[in-house]
């Protein structure tokens, strides 16, 4: 996938959602909205609280239509609110490189399609961005494009995110985009260490091949990188037994984030972008209103 | 039963191997399809997972079938199985294989050589040597083709060289080339008959049978040659031909004959019944323009040589000229010269009657000039021209000729001695004349006269010394009749008495009828009437099956004289000879008068007919089942080893092929009454921006535009059209006025696509912003609003010569409503629209200036004449748009009026 035309889908994407996010901005006001409300008072655009007037505050911030119904004078005031910063982190283990029909594309594109999208969205909310352990974060286009060139050029094949010595900034959210198939021990520990730092959402990224194992008769299942050969004399008899097994394993990974306080949103790499884009806004704007 | 019954095997032994096939049954059976390697990154998850279902998988039991068939079917076609053996060959000595190959072979020579062929398939097993017999003599030989001994297999090479030929067999030649040849035993000769006895038969029988015993194949009397002639009755020149069969013939069979063309086209076609034993005729009466086209008749289905009839010269219809006084009048009855001659000729030429020049005029092949005294020289001169280039004139004297003496006689093939001689005169010493029997150097040999035929009046030729070679007939006391000699290209012959029965019996006679075919039929051969008697020379021969082809050497010329009297044989093939344009066709049908069947044969002689069922072999037939099935297995390996939704994929792909094969009809039928009457008229159009008072302002604008345009120009609009470009197309339009307004919402994609498609083809619109903005780089942010995401090339400012401003009225301004607004085109056209501008942009509210009733509120300067402008500006780019570029030199007109000038 060249870096154009990834910018492309992933604007494709973005632009796909414009209709959704404004459904989503009229149902959670404050989600995403850029500005991230901290319940108190101070510089924003929301009104937070009506206050009597003391001395020393500015004349024009007397709101005379309140202080016309009571008798006092009133202050109107604003809630206070921040700009966060989202980092990104996206898969880069060779299991990644998967797409089990042509149709489909391989789950390495649909991660960072995911993320890039993401990042747009979020510069378009005025977000901070940045890649998870890079040093740099910003809302320009600039910053959009070091995301989309560093999801490009990783190189080193890393099952599991590993925070450098960049501590993620507080009032961070990180976004991790994986397949996250290795074993679930592993996977809890390095999560743990992450939502130590701060919060974030786990976006499983799996071919739907490799949930309903679609094929029958006689197979040699092959996984080159982990070198392991499954000879199933007949396929269709032990499917079961493999939803199982996979339906665990995807358990297990939701049961850690929620675990940690993390969201956990799984995609199947044959559902549109936008819908899963959808869920996890969903999902973090439950979790923010609760 | 009887199917398998008639099933024998060449190699039975091989069936041994069907015993294998148990053996492969179960080897097929216990060895399962290699499993298939998928990738998969969670392999990790089905490590130790049991099948709950221990069913082995096995290959399914229907392929193991499919391949056992396909074994099966490999074993039986090896083992060589054939339907219908042959017979055994009677004895074990040689085989001798006599094949008829005369003209009448054609029609069986398909039963001929698949009778051949089976007796050398079993030769060739019993191993046995082979004599080949023919009994046509060989091209341009006298003795027909006898090869041997040899093995079968070159017998069957030799065999299959071997073609009908188009003459008759020659069975005494092949009883002698007998003879000739060695005296070896022969245990059984095979005579592959045509059914026909063309004499000698008897003969060759004794001969064959002298060497072994003998046996006749001969077709079944459905099946025996047939020979077309001309009919004995027919009139000389009609086409009624006739259709020969042997009377052993059963009757009641129909067939077609065909008139064609020298290219083999089909002109007439006549069904005829044949009666066996007699001729059955069929006149052939196709369209007189087409009649003449003929060059063959035919026998529709394969009948060789004796099928085909070939016509010459003597078929063709000429067209014939008679110079006479008055062309529309009837002759008299018995008494004019114009009676005898049409009377004659009508049945084989096309005759048109009328004064000299008019007759030249219409060029016809031969001219006749009956009695003729003193001619124009005008009408000479023409006449001479028109023989020297290639025709005929046929004169008569007569009194008129005989009273003009000298100044008549120009243009005659012999000088004239002045005055007549009468024969049979109160005064004359002599009694009227007969004619005498026409020499053999004569073009006119052959025709029988009467014996009651005198001639009593006669115009006498000047004895000069070459008077004998121009005599085509003469007296009996030797004074000639009818001279000719050759002129240019052409030929003039005369006849020296009278069209008319006052000088002679002639024309009471139907030798005159036969003498003027003759006459007539040498029309444009100069050649030969110069030198009677030369040799003709094959041109076009017809081979065995009745086909035309150019003569090898084996074709030899005849002598003219003999060519009646020449049968078609080795040396002489039916075909066309002549030389110099003269031709004449030689045909079977002319010289061969019946059909005879073999009456008796020798005794011991064993007769039999063709079979209608062959040997087959049915190898071929068995390994190409084999070779079907093997591909049908594959492809099911195919889908088995893809899944099925290989299948699936594939018949979802033919099915959508359907589903567009079935829909694409019933979407073209479906065009809606609005586009048709759009398409089929001239309609001015504007776009609805959705402001009430601005459409009804440019919808009367336009109106009244369309009345001017219908006064004053050749563009008659039908009506005004309100378009909605989100809906309507907009393809019929040549110019769309589109008035900017800031009410107008935005355009949705589909709206801006089908507006884009409009310019991209052709199309014009005329976008008016109604600001009256004139500054360069005024931006109408409606406008951009509206159209920014259209494609279309850089925009201009107008030039003083731009096409637009001169394509009716030569415009210096081009104001509307208001007048400052500046015009703004395409400095760069769209490639292939000739440097016509696909939009024009303007300021000046011109429909405003249109609606008529609104000029006093709305004109500005409140003047009619810029009323009249803005029409004419409208006037102009309607005209721009229909016209395009072709007003362009108009901006030059200038230059090229001072160049002219100079």
């Amino acid at each position: 996938m060249t870096a154009l035309r990834l910018r492309k889908k992933a604007e494709d994407a973005a632009a796909a959602l414009a209709a959704l996010m404004i459904r989503a901005e009229r149902a959670a006001h404050s989600v995403f909205q850029g500005e991230h409300a901290q319940r108190k008072s101070g510089a924003g655009e929301k009104f937070w609280q009506f206050r009597e007037y003391a001395p020393g505050d500015r004349s024009q911030d007397i709101d005379w239509r309140q202080s016309a119904k009571a008798d006092g004078l009133y202050i109107r005031q604003k809630e206070r609110q921040l700009p966060q910063t989202a980092l990104f982190w996206a898969c880069s283990a060779r299991s990644m490189d998967y797409a089990s029909s042509s149709r489909l594309p391989a789950k390495r594109d649909a991660a960072r399609v995911l993320t890039l999208s993401l990042a747009i969205l979020m510069t378009r909310a005025n977000e901070r961005i940045g890649m998870l352990g890079a040093a740099q974060t910003g809302r320009s286009e600039a910053a959009l494009e070091n995301i989309g060139a560093a999801l490009l050029a990783e190189r080193d094949a890393a099952e599991l995110p590993f925070l450098g010595p960049h501590r993620a900034q507080k009032n961070a959210t990180i976004f991790l985009a994986g397949d996250f198939l290795g074993a679930s021990g592993e996977m809890e520990a390095c999560l743990n260490n992450i939502a130590a730092q701060a919060g974030g959402c786990v976006i499983q990224i799996l071919d739907p091949a490799e949930i309903e194992l679609p094929w029958s008769g006689r197979v040699i299942f092959e996984e080159p990188e982990a070198k392991i050969r499954e000879l199933a004399p007949n396929v269709a008899s032990i499917r079961e037994a493999y939803k199982k097994r996979i339906h665990d394993h995807i358990n297990a990974i939701r049961k850690i984030s929620s675990a940690c306080g993390w969201h956990y949103v799984l995609h199947r790499t044959d559902t549109p972008v936008d819908k899963t884009l959808m869920k996890i806004w969903l999902e973090m704007r439950n979790v923010r209103n609760a | 039963m009887n199917f398998l019954s008639n099933i024998a095997f060449l190699n039975p032994w091989m069936l041994s191997g069907l015993a294998v096939l148990p053996v492969l049954w179960y080897l097929l059976r216990v060895t399962p399809p290699a499993p298939r390697v998928i990738i998969l990154p969670t392999a990790r998850f089905l490590a130790g997972l049991v099948p709950e279902t221990q069913t082995p998988s096995h290959t399914p039991w229907w392929i193991l079938l499919l391949r056992l068939v396909i074994a099966a079917l490999t074993i039986i076609a090896m083992a060589g199985p054939v339907y219908n053996p042959a017979q055994e060959l009677q004895g074990s000595g040689p085989v001798r294989l006599v094949m008829d190959n005369g003209w009448f072979s054609a029609s069986v020579w398909e039963d001929q050589t698949r009778a051949a062929f089976e007796a050398l398939s079993q030769a060739e097993r019993e191993r046995r040597e082979v004599f080949v017999l023919t009994t046509a003599p060989e091209p341009g030989e006298t003795s027909p083709l006898y090869e041997g001994p040899m093995a079968a297999s070159q017998a069957k090479s030799l065999v299959k060289g071997l073609k009908p030929l188009p003459w008759p067999a020659d069975n005494k030649a092949a009883a002698q080339a007998i003879h000739k040849g060695s005296a070896a035993q022969i245990a059984i000769s095979l005579w592959l008959s045509s059914g026909l006895d063309e004499g000698g038969m008897k003969d060759l029988a004794k001969a064959l049978r002298a060497q072994g015993p003998l046996e006749i194949i001969a077709p079944g009397p459905e099946s025996l040659p047939i020979l077309l002639k001309p009919a004995e009755d027919s009139e000389s020149g009609a086409l009624k031909m006739a259709i020969i069969s042997p009377s052993a013939m059963p009757p009641g069979r129909s067939i077609a004959a065909h008139a064609l063309d020298a290219g083999g086209r089909i002109i007439d076609q006549q069904t005829v019944t044949l009666k066996p034993g007699a001729e059955s005729s069929v006149t052939f009466d196709p369209p007189e323009n087409l009649r003449g086209e003929i060059a063959r008749i035919r026998i529709s289905g394969t009948h060789g040589a004796g099928g085909t009839y070939l016509l010459d010269e003597r078929y063709r219809r000429k067209s014939v000229g008679i110079i006479g006084p008055s062309p529309d009048t009837n002759p008299k009855p018995f008494i004019e010269a114009r009676y005898f001659l049409r009377r004659a000729m009508e049945p084989f030429a096309n005759l048109s009657e009328g004064q000299a020049e008019d007759v030249i005029k219409r060029n016809p092949s031969v001219i006749i000039l009956p009695d003729a005294g003193a001619l124009a020289p005008e009408a000479l001169n023409g006449m001479e021209k028109w023989i020297k280039e290639g025709g005929l004139l046929l004169r008569f004297a007569g009194p008129d000729m005989a009273a003009a003496g000298e100044s008549a006689f120009l243009l005659v093939p012999v000088p004239l001695r002045s005055g007549g001689r009468a024969l049979d005169g109160a005064l004359a010493w002599e009694k009227p004349q007969k004619i005498a029997d026409f020499p053999e150097t004569s073009p006119l040999y052959g025709i029988a006269l009467r014996e009651d035929i005198y001639v009593r009046n006669q115009l006498l030729a000047d004895p000069v010394p070459d008077l004998d070679k121009k005599t085509w007939a003469a007296l009996e006391d030797g004074t000639p009749l009818i001279t000719a000699a050759p002129l240019g290209k052409g030929m003039l012959v005369m006849v020296h008495t009278t069209a008319d029965a006052a000088w002679s019996d002639l024309p009471l006679s139907g030798a005159f009828v036969d003498i003027l075919q003759r006459i007539t039929g040498l029309a444009g051969m100069a050649s030969v009437r110069a030198e009677p008697g030369g040799a003709l020379e094959p041109t076009l021969v017809m081979d065995g099956f009745g086909a035309l082809q150019k003569p090898d050497a084996s074709a030899q010329i005849i002598q003219a004289a003999e060519f009646l009297s020449v049968t078609p044989s080795s040396r002489h093939p039916p075909g066309i000879y002549g030389r110099g344009g003269y031709e004449l066709a030689l045909n079977l049908g002319d010289r061969i008068k019946s059909l005879r069947t073999p009456e008796s044969l020798p005794a011991g002689v064993a007769q039999k007919t063709y079979g209608q069922q062959y040997e087959r072999d049915l190898l071929p037939f068995m390994l190409f089942s084999a070779l079907v099935l093997l591909l049908s297995d594959w492809i099911l390996m195919i889908f088995l080893a893809g899944g099925f939704r290989l299948a699936a994929r594939i018949a979802g792909v033919a099915f959508c092929l359907l589903l567009a094969g079935a829909s694409a009809r019933p979407a073209q039928a479906e065009i809606s009454p609005q586009d048709i009457k759009y398409a089929s008229g001239l309609y001015l159009a504007y776009v609805q921006t959705g402001d009430p008072a601005l459409d009804s302002l440019s919808q009367r604008g336009l109106e009244n535009l369309a009345a001017v345009l219908k006064a004053r120009t050749s563009a008659e609009p039908d009506g005004v059209v309100a378009l909605n470009p989100e809906t309507d197309p907009l393809i019929f339009f040549p110019l769309v006025y589109w008035p900017v307004s800031p009410s107008q919402p935005d355009l949705s994609n589909a709206a801006l696509s089908n507006i884009q498609n409009y310019l991209n083809h052709g199309g014009a619109i005329l976008f008016d912003s109604r600001d009256g903005a004139g500054a360069e780089g005024a931006i109408n942010f409606t406008l951009s609003r509206l159209v920014g995401k259209l494609n279309i090339p850089s925009l201009g400012p107008i030039q003083k010569d731009h096409v637009l401003l001169r394509s009716f009225y030569l415009l210096e301004a081009y104001p509307g409503r208001l007048t400052q607004g500046a015009l703004w085109v395409e400095t760069q056209s769209a490639k292939g629209r000739d440097g016509v501008s696909s939009v024009i942009v303007g300021a000046n509210d011109w429909a405003g200036a249109w609606a008529e009733g609104d000029m006093i509120r709305s004109t500005m300067t409140g003047a009619t004449r810029q009323q009249e402008l803005a029409f004419r500006f409208g006037v102009n780019a309607m005209i721009y748009a229909l016209t395009g570029n072709y007003k362009e030199d108009q901006v030059h007109v200038q230059n090229i009026l001072e160049r002219l000038g100079q």
